[in-house]
């Protein structure tokens, strides 16, 4: 199931115009801040509207301006992590899963807590306050918080921007997880370049506003599209100097 | 029941059910200020802030107005129930109600507009509606302002007493509460009376205020 994306916005002088297809597996939105990367997440999830376009999601009609088709983000199903932790601090870690079980019942509702949380090793923290855990195990609440839904779509916002190095491994392994045991498509919007090459099966590099180029991240880095895109994606942004050999 | 004790429960009584409706009232009117743009919502909120800058005879002249038996809203209930709402406790309630009306406004609404986009977004993208993301997350988040709201509005109801002489007038041992009582036993020379009540009323009102510094914090 794709979900196929077409939206025009404009805001305060800044034109976004973009258009792609998400097929399952990681499609990895790449570019500087402010191209327009968070925007395109929020359309998608129904957070935004749109001025004009069309998003499907196999077959079915999110939004579309010309049939004025437009599908409640609650009605939506789809998952989305936050940039900033975003989990309800009146609830424990567990309370905070169990909400993502809206719909589901009582014991089938504990059932897929459970399972989650042992999944993404989080069973010590359930009866923690989210006050009282590390930024990188919040991250992994809120996703096993989002999954419970078991969403057709997955957006995740940089989750993991804001977590220290060893964190951020931990996250991508994670993440990477999911990703074998789920078949949906799944955006990720980084300005992380290790993320971007290692993470994606396709990458769409963002720039003001415009798709400018998508494909495999190797076909990207050894054809980019114009000079703006090389220099983005070059691999020399990844050496560190005194660490190389030769 | 002695005149003393009775007006300690009369105004006890008037500032609970008061606070009752300010409660209610206050958060629905807090959260339709805080969370929706309408057309005249600056109005709204011009008319209901006015009952705290007014003076309480001027909010009371209006409620006489309003719900005098010759009033626009008095009269036909009048017509219809042969009952006024003047003179009698609930117009106590009434005035109680107008004048803490704003503190509650106030407080809560500045609590949920504190809160966080994020959290209500995060409900919204987990399936709930506006109203089970309100009533789950807005209104959680948002207790303690909602709680010191409710303990200020239950104070100003406590301590009502100009809009409250206006249209409940000073009836001992029906419209009599401690604030009236105080005036009327200052105004007769009843000293020992007076007192008694100002103490009283003086170490309640400081308890009042020491529980929301304690549940508010800081």
């Amino acid at each position: 199931m794709d979900l196929d994306v077409n939206v025009k916005k404009r805001l305060d002088g800044f034109d976004l115009q973009v258009s792609f297809q998400a097929a399952p597996g990681l499609s990895v939105f790449f570019g500087d801040s402010g191209a327009g990367k968070t925007l395109t997440l929020r359309m998608i999830a129904g957070l935004l509207r749109p001025d004009e376009g069309r998003v499907t999601f196999g077959g079915e009609v999110l939004y579309d301006q010309s049939t004025r088709v437009w599908v409640r983000p609650q009605k939506r199903r789809i998952g989305f992590v936050f940039q900033h932790e975003s989990l309800f601090p009146h609830l424990t870690v567990q309370n905070n899963i169990l909400f993502g079980g809206r719909g589901l019942g009582k014991a089938k509702s504990r059932e897929r807590a459970n399972e989650l949380l042992r999944r993404l090793s989080l069973e010590k923290l359930a009866d923690k306050a989210p006050g009282e855990i590390s930024g990188g195990q919040k991250q992994r609440v809120a996703l096993a918080r989002t999954l419970m839904q078991e969403p057709r779509a997955l957006l995740l916002d940089e989750p993991f921007s804001a977590l220290d190095l060893l964190n951020r491994k931990k996250m991508r392994e994670c993440l990477a997880q999911v990703m074998r045991e789920l078949s949906i498509p799944v955006i990720l919007v980084t300005h992380d370049l290790v993320e971007a090459l290692t993470l994606a099966d396709q990458l769409l590099i963002v720039d003001d506003g415009r798709i400018v180029q998508q494909g495999p991240p190797e076909e990207i880095v050894t054809h980019p599209a114009n000079d703006h895109v090389a220099a983005l994606v070059d691999p020399e942004n990844l050496r560190v100097p005194f660490l190389s050999t030769g | 029941m002695s005149t003393t004790s009775f007006s300690v429960y009369l105004s006890f009584k008037v500032a609970l059910v008061a606070t009752s409706m300010v409660v209610l009232v206050g958060t629905a009117l807090a959260w339709l200020l805080a969370r929706r743009r309408f057309w005249g919502r600056t109005l709204l909120d011009v008319m209901l802030t006015l009952p705290l800058v007014l003076p309480p005879t001027v909010t009371g002249y209006y409620l006489i107005v309003l719900f005098g038996r010759n009033g626009a809203l008095g009269k036909p209930i009048y017509e219809l129930t042969g009952w006024t709402v003047m003179f009698t406790w609930w117009a106590a309630v009434l005035a109680s109600f107008i004048v803490a009306l704003p503190l509650m406004i106030k407080t809560a609404r500045a609590a949920m507009e504190a809160v966080d986009k994020r959290y209500l977004e995060a409900a919204t993208m987990l399936g709930y509606s506006e109203r089970e993301t309100t009533f789950r997350v807005l209104l959680p988040l948002s207790r303690r302002g909602l709680i010191a709201g409710a303990v200020l509005a239950f104070a100003r109801a406590l301590g009502e007493f100009g809009a409250t002489l206006m249209v409940a007038g000073n009836i001992p041992g029906k419209t009599d509460t401690v604030p009236i009582a105080i005036y009327s036993a200052a105004g007769s020379g009843d000293w020992s009376q007076a007192n008694t009540l100002v103490l009283l009323f003086t170490g309640l009102s400081a308890l009042i205020l020491y529980v929301t510094v304690k549940l508010v914090g800081r």
